[in-house]
């Protein structure tokens, strides 16, 4: 019978294992194990296990991604909605943004409020702080800009003696090289050029990533990593060199503060998910299994940029399913968690597949984030009201579609429970309450209802059952391509 | 410019390989050379041995005196401050966090120069500034037991104040 990592890190200290002081040192690195208590072909269930934090949460869930102050309000106010060992992603990328709005909040909680404070919230369960690598790659406007302030403030807590005209410096230029290497891999190259007070700008960037997984309490994080693309061979070698980094450091870090786990993250771009590309995706997963034998890493972290042109041909969705469902066996060799990041819906065939934990965004989009602007002309009312998701069809719903729903037989979306199944009047006038008061929370509810269902069925011996659900959508759900 | 397979880990990380072929970084070579000196060595002497200037080199130790991985102080007739290492950890196994409330406590087990010894460090936590080092203090292994019937007796002794009060 395999051990525990616990057990095994018992004999390392007893000295049982047989090995040197140096290996010991790298292999307790390991400190988190998912123990499955059952499976039902891939999929499984049982905890996921973080002897670090001392913490247990449900193996086989979906959790949201928090990107914004207005998600982390929405699901603050709506926490009960939530499991409490239930995961939770936060965007690192607007992580400074994301607190700011949880700390204003615990100042301004009344006694009897029903708001957690973040601090409660965070205690309990698996918060993962990652960082979208496409901000990076794509260079919008925006994005840059949020990275920018978001580098600025928590680099404060690092270098506690720098002016703020200094930080404000440094922010700046890795903006401009952010900007000046657009759509290349220039930017990864050239931070390891600069440096500012002897410190390369790559070794800045990292010591942001873990002081931002720091400060928001997170459990896991996963790193800031060059997009792997197939059209760039060298990525896949880049990104795990920076993995292997974030990890040094992190273990660095650990001699004088609580760190959190380390997952070995795969920012990978989707055109690499084509037929044409199976000799790349199986590199990516011989690089992954290598370094998860090294026993250093806490678990894998996966995310697709852009499932978006995915979903409308079967046989990339095939390519994806195919993909997670080896990366899961690894994980699954090892002990170790895979978390599959913004699948949204197809996050329950990722379920089936053995992903240990997949996540959603509460708008339900899937593509790139932090978009210059949006739409124009009349479509830019419309447009930020977002959508809202109908459990029993996987349509993604705009704000007309919600009236047209008000005004027939069911009057309001199909009743879920825990939420208001319409939005008020005042709601429906204003785009930031209706996602706030009624879209947001409504999605957050509809995708832990169908990850309870989901664990459900597994428990009854059913296989497949997220392929089943989305194999049985409406027609114009663009999830329908996920299912059986 | 070098390709991407080019790059190295000692790249991103802008550091040196240390002797067991780990990346390095300042940070970490100023704890290693303050750890090869445990007699003492200067501001001075840290920023030649690392190549880095002594402003930085004095924000690092200060950094490291305040994480409680080294210790400074003024020796009579010598006009420089010497840092001194405090005793490693001995093995990540020997260290516990735990948060009580608001107050968050970190105790691990150093190395001592006669014994090892106990670090006891308090911490705090808030959004805005994150978790920071409140203070510690060090028990030898030795009088471990002792202290701990120490807080045990002023426990009981404020219980029974307590007890006499109402």
């Amino acid at each position: 019978m395999k051990k525990t990592m616990w057990e095994i890190v018992k004999d390392m200290i007893n000295g049982k294992n047989g090995s040197n002081s140096g290996n010991d040192e790298k292999r307790i690195s390991q400190m988190s194990e998912v123990v499955v208590e059952k499976t039902v072909n891939k999929a499984q269930l049982g905890t996921w296990i973080s002897h670090r934090y001392d913490l247990q949460s449900t193996v086989s869930c979906l959790g949201p991604y928090i990107k914004s102050d207005e998600d982390i309000l929405a699901v603050l106010n709506n926490y009960s909605l939530l499991d409490p060992d239930q995961p939770v992603e936060l965007c690192g990328i607007s992580l400074d943004r994301i607190l700011d709005r949880a700390a204003s909040m615990e100042i301004s909680m009344e006694p009897e409020s029903k708001v957690i404070d973040y601090s409660e919230f965070a205690k309990t369960r698996p918060i993962v702080v990652t960082f979208p690598s496409e901000t990076i790659r794509l260079a919008r406007d925006h994005a840059v800009s949020r990275f920018g302030a978001s580098f600025e403030e928590i680099m404060r807590t690092v270098h506690h003696d720098w002016e703020d005209d200094r930080l404000k410096a440094l922010s700046t230029k890795m903006q401009g090289l952010i900007k000046s290497t657009r759509k290349t891999y220039n930017f990864w190259k050239e931070i390891t050029r600069h440096q500012e007070d002897g410190i390369v700008y790559s070794r800045h960037l990292i010591d942001w990533t873990i002081a931002s997984a720091q400060r928001a309490r997170a459990k896991y994080m996963a790193g800031l990593t060059p997009m792997v693309d197939c059209r760039a061979p060298g990525s896949l070698s880049l990104s795990d060199k920076f993995n292997r980094v974030h990890l040094h450091v992190l273990r660095e870090s650990s001699r004088s503060s609580v760190t959190p786990h380390y997952l070995y993250t795969i920012n990978l771009s989707s055109t690499s998910i084509r037929r044409k590309s199976h000799d790349f995706l199986k590199k990516v997963l011989r690089t992954t299994r290598f370094e998860m034998e090294t026993r250093e890493f806490d678990g894998i972290y996966l995310a697709v940029r852009k499932l978006g042109p995915i979903y409308n041909d079967p046989a990339r969705v095939a390519t994806t399913v195919k993909f997670v469902g080896d990366l899961a066996e690894i994980a699954k060799d090892f002990r170790l968690p895979l978390c599959w990041s913004r699948a949204n819906l197809a996050g329950l065939r990722g379920l089936d597949q053995g992903v240990t934990t997949s996540t959603f965004s509460l708008n339900l989009n899937v593509d790139d984030m932090f978009l210059d602007g949006g739409p124009s002309g009349e479509d830019a009312e419309e447009y930020h009201f977002g959508y809202v998701m109908n459990p029993w069809t996987g349509e993604d719903l705009k704000r007309e579609n919600v009236k047209t729903s008000i005004a027939g037989p069911a009057m309001g979306m199909p009743e879920i429970g825990g939420v208001p199944n319409s939005p008020t009047q005042e709601q429906l006038d204003h785009n930031y309450l209706y996602r706030t008061g009624f879209s947001k929370p409504y999605n957050l509810r509809v995708m832990t209802l169908l990850s309870k269902k989901w664990q459900e069925e597994i428990r009854a011996d059913e296989k497949e059952p997220g392929a089943s659900y989305l194999g049985n959508l409406n027609k114009k759900s663009k999830w329908k391509n996920w299912g059986l | 410019m070098k390709s991407l397979s080019e790059v190295t880990e000692t790249d991103i990380l802008g550091g040196q390989l240390d002797e067991e072929g780990e990346v390095k970084g300042i940070r970490s070579s100023v704890l290693s050379f303050i750890r090869q000196n445990p007699d003492g060595t200067t501001v001075t002497l840290v920023a030649k041995a690392v190549h880095i200037s002594e402003a930085r080199a004095r924000i690092i130790l200060q950094d490291l005196s305040h994480e409680r991985e080294i210790y400074y102080r003024r020796v009579p007739g010598i006009k420089n401050i010497l840092y001194y290492p405090n005793g490693k950890l001995i093995h990540k196994y020997l260290q516990e966090t735990k948060e009580f409330g608001s107050q968050i406590f970190r105790i691990s087990f150093h190395e001592g120069r006669v014994q090892p010894r106990i670090q006891i460090q308090e911490r705090s936590y808030s959004l805005l500034d994150g978790e920071k080092v409140e203070g510690s203090i060090y028990i030898d292994y030795d009088n471990a037991e002792r202290f701990v019937e120490l807080v045990e007796d002023i426990l009981h002794r404020f219980g029974d104040y307590k007890s006499m009060r109402t």
